[in-house]
């Protein structure tokens, strides 16, 4: 008989998927999939619209990083007033850089603390109830506290900006339209009101000192588990260096081969091409010289760490040669090094947030340049998630007529779903009985690479967990539903 | 002019013989809504009937009225508060007011009234009509989703020659406010922004004057027009019994900006935890709801069968369904589509696209997918909703300060700064 | 004076402005359509935004931006002609000119249009083909006129001349309007009664208006009398517009003199010297037989100077001809339109009879009235206070039309009651019955014994009645009913006011629940109330009326919706269609 298991909807991840496990008669995974069910159609609707509008109506494509967005966007719609990253005041460049800093430390903070932390703190055999922040509040009240602190501090960063948390507005066409003042500055730095930004490293220092720890004890299963060769893709600057907001696209194979040779972002069509499979609303990008089947490539903090020279912030960067130093190897793909990756940018960020803080520069008042207007505008940026596009095209009186968007998450797509696999072929295939353990370490597995699926589907649906029994005929003969009810 | 005693809701007033009612009221300290009201219009202009007042018995509006002795005025009675509520509400449905994505969100009249009328979902449909976009003019664009017909800018926009700039075209529910590509053309930089000013909406635009007053700044964010602003979630606060109640909350077709905004009351959320029990949620791994819960939380509206299945599955399992946020209310911003078939956004995207493959030609379709529908639908559209939420996202105070008052019975009034739809 | 002293259908005191609807339908009539370009010239010829004339021309209906089509075809869509076989023509006429309705077919020949009630709803279906009358159409008949007209004959020699088809007056000898006429009779009695007199007789006989909203016609004349300003006007609103309507066209038709009259004695009573009837574009084909009345008026010397041999009194008339809008019926947008303007009704901020037409002292009143006031002043207001009963004296002609054997005109005594009525059209099993049109009230059988008279604004014991009375069977579908009357109304609705122009778009998405089969009590509920806020904040009449039948068929047909629709109130869940939402996305599988 026949099988399959679905996983609906996969939890504590940002969106709506869903997972289907297809098994024969003798419990062998014969395929598996991870579907996006959501659709939302922003590359259409956003047609007809004035371009200089963008930047505010498409960060409501994620709640979870909207400032991603507004960013990307923000730079594609420089272009089209004429206006290259280089071109932008230094002002509204470092006001930009820092908005975009808390953006990705409040980010990865939701997600550790937030959403992966139970599965780090009780592991995957857990019951039901604890498997959430509110039980990790419970057992482990100081380190929720910490993580809430540390999500509002970059939500704060944000606010002081673009005037709110989720979906503010900051950046205009050829800037910005806001700038510190001196009590917001004094705000973040005095820690008088809030936690300040030292404590913010402090504190992200202790939090690499527990996932070290944590790697330590389960070596062995953190280096295999759901591990498989990728590519990896990622920004980096002029010298090779982590970069966030601004550089050169790279991306590196499973070895460390070059397999994009720092491109520029306009370019990035020239690379590029995606898939799509009727299983999924979620596209499948990939690098055309290599193909569909091989030049897929991670993006996030894992592809990042893997494909930079150096993180150019000195606590950040000690921490990089001791990820690499610990597992060995020139390259890591195991997916569940994700989080110790993801904690890394953050020391970086809560520094480089530091480094802006102390820069009188942030509160110049010089924040709008003017260029000649074009009729194409690119903005790729590297989200929390990883590399982040959007592309624009207008006509001469600024009504977008055309957009592109390719959502960080997109590329862990193919990523996620060979994950899925891993799960299914390692844990679940030929174990006979299905238990909620095997189950959740799908979702494990998933949410390693913290994907935003509002973002990927600019989205039209939804993720629980479900199982499904079916036979060859294709036909549903028993169910199991993830949570045993 | 002699001063002459009027009577508003049974209180005398005094005010000069003559002067317009609306602002006799206001010199009162009686706040009567209004929108296409202009002081020196003459005659008034009458067209959008938010002032709709009782006068001398007649249903009117405040505006086409001057004081003179002896007027009788009814304005606060539940029944006209109702009917002006449902004017502002009206045009919400009428128009495709997006206030998340309006460059005019925070200085828009419209939306004004709707704060100062607690207008949180439209009882309307909304019609989702196809408008234009006139990106034609010289220094304008016409942004006619947003256009609600007040005539401000027809009676007030002339070239230096006198000629109209702005006219009505077509009739009934085709009409729309037309503009003058060749007189517009002879309007200078400060005329045009002077015709966008008076726009109380955001239809009238100036090309790339983009929003550039921050959040906290812009005319009415922060303070109501009216004296004695309250704001009250529930009419009759019971004793607070704080007996441990178990919600539960989804994201349909939204962004999670709404979940996001429930975190962001940072370290009460330890607060909440003790109070409140999670069943369904993406915070939690509980998929099926694993008992009754007292509240549902529902961010984002209705785009595909699952959500509609969901959505009824909330409905059934929770005593309360609270619905939070633009997208759940009526659809929010996706709703964009709603004026586009959806052939054409689901082939944009899959087909047609920078990066698609030469020769694309897989949309997808799948036993495993659930079915996209051809517009976004509110919630309401589908169940009975018991609270809305508006917002994008609402502010995190909105969100626990309705979901304490509901379930605990507390006391709560919101501030006119915590109402927004942006 | 004669016609011809009119330059460009103009009387010297009016601005070059009130000429703008002339100018138009002479461009639709010689070029089937009103082209960019003469806007451009019409704008500059006027010192106007290009956009002030494109406002005009988009309002009416009859006026066409794009090429309407060698001949233009307009069949109408009003509920009684659905009910008389409207699909049926429309398919005719699609196969046999090639276009679809709204369009022009691909050679240029045709363009066939649906337009609201012609005022022909007792020889229904009825169309207008270049505004030349079409009447009780059938297949056959519309495929040979078509056929007629592709072979070059012209609409003018092919067209009907729609029967006046009066089928009832009050006994012995006691019609008001059909009495034989004589030029100049009423004018007569002027010298002797003076103005004061003649305000008199219209107090006395308690004369009101007849388009519907009664109210006392020598009022209207002593107010605008009072003013100063000059010179005055005497507007004769022939716009009968209200579905179901055609007693002005049979007056028109049949009786041009009387309303001629009417408007002369008030120009008499008020001091006026200028009459301007308007007529509505959809009786352009009485234009000429209205023009030649003016003619024999003036030829007869009771227009002109010193009319009737008054000496001082000059009085004279032209027509304005509307151009396909329902709302010009209101009387400042009627006003508005003769101006040259979009017929937007204006606020209440002044009466007309203060500021009117031109911003002058004006009466408008209904053709009706003016006939009545001439018959009245003829006959002396003891004789006229003979007929009718108390407190509505006098006759009044009603407009029949449905599911009735002798649909008609019928002129009857106020006070006859809805039984009478119904008894003498032989109406047919009558269920649902529409008074004063869509905007009007509705009726069931239940208030048959109610007398039709003037008294009684809230119809609690009487029917007031504009001159609609369509008569609907108990087969008819109310929903589909309702769903013409909105459309109607979203269509007519001049646009300016939230709550007619949205109100009404939104009332027909509500309808098109219930006809779809969504609906249940919580939305008829929701009708109702809706309804009720537009009536309250409307601008002007259209708005205010546009939901009454709504509203009272909800009350008065209570068991009707209630056997058809779930009386349990599903609101918990709504009804959705589920395979209707996924019906397009199921385009896509594979």
């Amino acid at each position: 008989m026949k099988k399959k298991i679905t996983i609906d909807p996969v939890t504590r991840v940002e969106g709506h998927g869903r997972v289907t496990i297809h098994l024969d008669e003798y419990g062998k995974v014969e395929d598996s999939f991870f579907h996006i069910v959501e659709f939302r159609g922003f590359e259409r609707f956003i047609q007809g619209h004035p371009y200089w509008e963008a930047p505010v109506l498409v960060q409501r494509l994620c709640g979870i990083c909207p400032v991603s967005h507004h960013l990307a966007a923000a730079k594609a719609i420089d272009q089209l007033v004429g206006i290259d990253p280089k071109d932008l005041s230094p002002a509204a460049l470092k006001l930009r850089r820092l908005m975009h800093y808390g953006q990705i430390f409040q980010s990865h903070a939701l997600h550790f603390f937030y959403l992966a932390s139970p599965d780090l703190l009780f592991g995957v055999d857990a019951p039901v109830e604890k498997r959430n922040v509110f039980a990790v509040a419970i057992e482990n009240k100081e380190l929720a506290k910490k993580g809430i602190l540390m999500r509002k501090f970059g939500q704060e960063i944000i606010q002081a900006i673009a005037g709110k948390k989720i979906h503010g507005v900051a950046a205009i066409p050829g800037g910005m339209h806001k700038t510190f003042d001196p009590r917001e500055r004094e705000y973040f730095l005095s820690g008088k009101d809030i936690p300040n930004v030292d404590t913010m490293i402090e504190w992200c220092q202790e939090i690499i000192e527990f996932i070290k720890g944590y790697h330590e004890k389960n070596k062995v299963m953190l280096d295999t588990f759901a591990a498989f060769p990728s590519g990896h893709l990622g920004m980096v600057d002029d010298r090779g260096n982590m970069e966030l907001y601004h550089g050169k696209l790279r991306a590196i194979d499973n070895a460390g081969k070059i397999t994009l040779p720092d491109i520029s972002t306009d370019d990035y069509q020239k690379y590029f091409l995606e898939g799509v499979e009727r299983w999924s609303y979620m596209k499948f990008p990939y690098l055309k010289e290599i193909g569909r089947e091989k030049g897929w490539n991670r993006v996030g903090p894992l592809a990042r760490i893997n494909i930079c020279k150096a993180i150019p912030t000195p606590l950040a960067e000690k921490e990089r040669l001791a990820f690499f130093a610990f597992s060995g190897k020139k390259v890591n793909n195991s997916t569940l090094y994700s989080h110790w990756a993801r904690l890394i940018e953050m020391l970086h960020c809560a520094e480089l947030i530091r480094e802006l803080l102390h820069d009188d520069e942030i509160m110049s008042s010089d924040l709008v340049r003017e260029g000649k207007p074009r009729l194409e505008g690119i903005g790729i940026i590297e989200a929390p998630r990883g590399t982040l596009t959007h592309h624009y095209q207008v006509d001469e009186k600024g009504m977008i007529t055309r957009c592109n968007l390719i959502v960080s998450t997109t590329h862990n797509n193919e990523a996620m779903n060979r994950a899925v696999r891993w799960v299914a072929d390692n844990v679940i295939s030929q174990k006979g009985t299905i238990t909620d353990s095997m189950l959740n370490q799908v979702e494990v597995a998933i949410r390693a690479y913290d994907p935003c699926l509002s973002c990927a589907t600019q989205a039209l649906g939804q993720m629980p967990l479900r199982v499904e029994l079916i036979n060859h005929k294709g036909e549903v003969i028993d169910e199991r539903i993830k949570n045993g009810a | 002019m002699a001063t002459c005693t009027f009577w508003i809701d049974g209180k005398k007033y005094e005010a000069e013989e003559g002067s317009n009612l609306v602002d006799a009221a206001k010199e009162n300290g009686v706040f009567i809504p209004s929108l296409c009201y202009f002081k020196h219009i003459d005659p008034p202009l009458g067209t959008c009937r938010t002032c709709t007042c009782k006068i001398n018995g007649k249903f009117n509006p405040a505006c086409t009225e001057s004081i003179r002795e002896g007027l009788k005025v009814e304005v606060n009675t539940p029944e006209l508060v109702d009917i002006r509520k449902a004017l502002i509400e009206m045009m919400f449905s009428e128009g495709n007011h997006f206030c998340p994505a309006c460059e005019k969100s925070g200085n828009c009249d419209l939306q004004h009234m709707g704060y100062e009328l607690k207008v949180s979902v439209s009882r309307f449909p909304h019609l989702f009509k196809d408008r234009l976009i006139d990106y034609i003019p010289k220094r304008m664009v016409m942004e006619h989703n947003r256009c609600i017909k007040c005539r401000r800018c027809v009676e007030e926009v002339f070239t230096s020659d006198g000629k109209r700039v702005f006219m009505y075209i077509n009739r009934g529910n085709d009409t729309m406010v037309g503009i003058d590509y060749e007189q517009e053309a002879k309007l200078s930089e400060s005329e045009a922004e002077n015709a966008m000013k008076i726009c109380p909406t955001g239809a009238i635009i100036v090309r790339g004057k983009s929003l550039s007053i921050p959040f906290g700044d812009r005319v009415f964010d922060l303070q109501s027009s009216q004296k004695h602003f309250k704001h009250n979630v529930i009419e009759k606060p019971k004793g607070a019994n704080f007996e441990k109640k178990t919600i539960a909350t989804v994201s349909l077709a939204g962004c999670f900006g709404c979940h996001m905004s429930m975190l962001d009351i940072d370290t009460e959320i330890l607060d909440i935890a003790e109070l409140v029990s999670f069943n369904k949620s993406p915070l939690t791994d509980i998929k099926t709801f694993t008992q009754r819960c007292h509240l549902g939380l529902v961010e984002g509206g209705c785009c595909n069968t699952e959500n509609i299945e969901t959505l009824k599955k909330f409905r059934e399992m929770c005593d309360l369904l609270v619905v939070v946020g633009e997208c759940a209310i009526w659809g929010g911003l996706p709703a964009m589509r709603n004026t586009i078939p959806l052939g054409e956004c689901l082939e944009e995207a899959y087909l047609n696209s920078v990066t698609s493959e030469p020769g694309e030609n897989t949309v997808p379709y799948h036993e495993d997918l659930p079915k996209i529908l051809d517009r976004i639908y509110g919630c309401n559209e589908i169940v009975k909703v018991d609270y809305t939420i508006p917002g994008c996202p609402p502010s995190p105070n909105h969100i626990w300060k309705v979901v304490r008052s509901l379930l605990w019975g507390e006391d709560y009034s919101l501030l006119y700064s915590e109402f927004k739809y942006d | 004076m004669s016609l011809h002293s009119l330059q460009n259908n103009r009387f010297s005191v009016e601005p070059a402005r009130s000429g703008l609807l002339s100018e138009l339908w002479r461009l639709q009539l010689l070029n089937k359509h009103i082209s960019r370009e003469s806007i451009k010239s019409l704008a500059r010829q006027h010192e106007l935004a290009e956009i002030e004339v494109e406002g005009v021309t988009s309002f009416y209906h009859f006026f066409h931006q794009k090429p309407a089509g060698k001949h233009t075809v307009y069949i109408n869509n009003s509920i009684i002609s659905e009910l008389k076989g409207f699909e049926r023509i429309r398919e005719t006429l699609e196969r046999e000119t090639g276009a679809h309705l709204n369009s022009v077919d691909p050679s240029g020949t045709f363009g066939l249009f649906a337009t609201p009630c012609i005022g022909l709803s007792d020889q229904e279906p009825a169309a207008l083909i270049d505004f030349y009358p079409f009447t009780n159409l059938n297949a056959l008949k519309a495929k040979e006129i078509i056929q007629k007209l592709k072979q070059g004959k012209l609409p003018e020699d092919l067209c009907d001349a729609p029967q006046d088809n009066i089928r009832y007056t009050p006994h012995n000898n006691r019609t008001l309007f059909f009495a034989p006429y004589e030029r100049g009779q009423a004018i007569k009695q002027l010298s002797g009664l003076g103005p004061d007199g003649v305000i008199g007789q219209l107090r006395l006989a308690e004369l009101s208006g007849r388009g519907g909203a009664a109210f006392p016609t020598w009022k209207k004349w002593d107010t605008c009398r009072t003013y100063k300003d000059s010179p005055k006007f005497i507007v004769c609103n022939a716009d009968e517009g209200e579905p179901g309507t055609f007693k002005d066209r049979v007056l028109l038709n049949n009786q041009p003199g009387s309303v001629l009259e009417g408007m002369i004695i008030a120009g008499y009573a008020v001091g006026a010297s200028y009459g301007i009837i308007y007529l509505r574009g959809e009786y352009r084909w009485l234009l000429t037989k209205l023009e030649n009345e003016i003619v024999a008026f003036h030829d007869k010397g009771i227009l002109g100077s010193d009319v009737g041999g008054i000496k001082g009194f000059n009085f004279d008339i032209r027509i304005e001809v509307g151009a396909g809008a329902y709302v010009c019926g209101e009387e400042t947008a009627l006003l508005e339109s003769i101006e040259g303007k979009r017929g937007e009704p204006r606020t209440k901020w002044y009466y007309p009879v203060e500021k009117g037409y031109l911003q002058l002292p004006t009466v408008v009143n209904n053709v009706e009235t003016f006939a009545a006031a001439a018959r009245l002043l003829q006959l002396g207001s003891s004789e006229y206070l003979k007929r009718g009963i108390p407190g509505s004296p006098g006759t009044k002609l009603i407009s029949v039309s449905g599911d009735c054997k002798l649909p008609g005109i019928y002129e009857i005594e106020w006070g006859m009651t809805v039984a009478e009525l119904l008894d003498v059209c032989g109406a047919e099993d009558p269920f649902f019955i529409q008074v004063s049109g869509p905007s009007g009230e509705c009726i069931s059988l239940k208030e048959k014994y109610k007398r039709i008279s003037m008294l009684d604004l809230m119809a609690q014991k009487d029917i007031r009645c504009g001159g609609s009375f369509m008569i609907f069977n108990s087969h008819r579908d109310l929903v589909h009913i309702l769903m013409n009357f909105s459309e109607f109304f979203k269509h007519e609705s001049c646009g300016v006011c939230t709550p007619c122009r949205a109100g009404n778009f939104i009332i027909e998405r509500k309808l098109e629940r219930l006809n779809n089969g969504l609906a249940d009590m919580n939305d008829l509920k929701e009708l109702k109330s809706w309804g009720t806020i537009m009536k309250s904040a409307s601008r002007c009449g259209l708005g205010k009326t546009a939901s009454n039948t709504i509203i009272q068929s909800l009350e008065k047909f209570d068991d009707y919706f209630k056997a058809r629709f779930s009386e349990t109130d599903n609101s918990t869940y709504k009804k959705f269609n589920h395979s209707a939402s996924v019906a397009e996305y199921e385009q896509y599988k594979p």
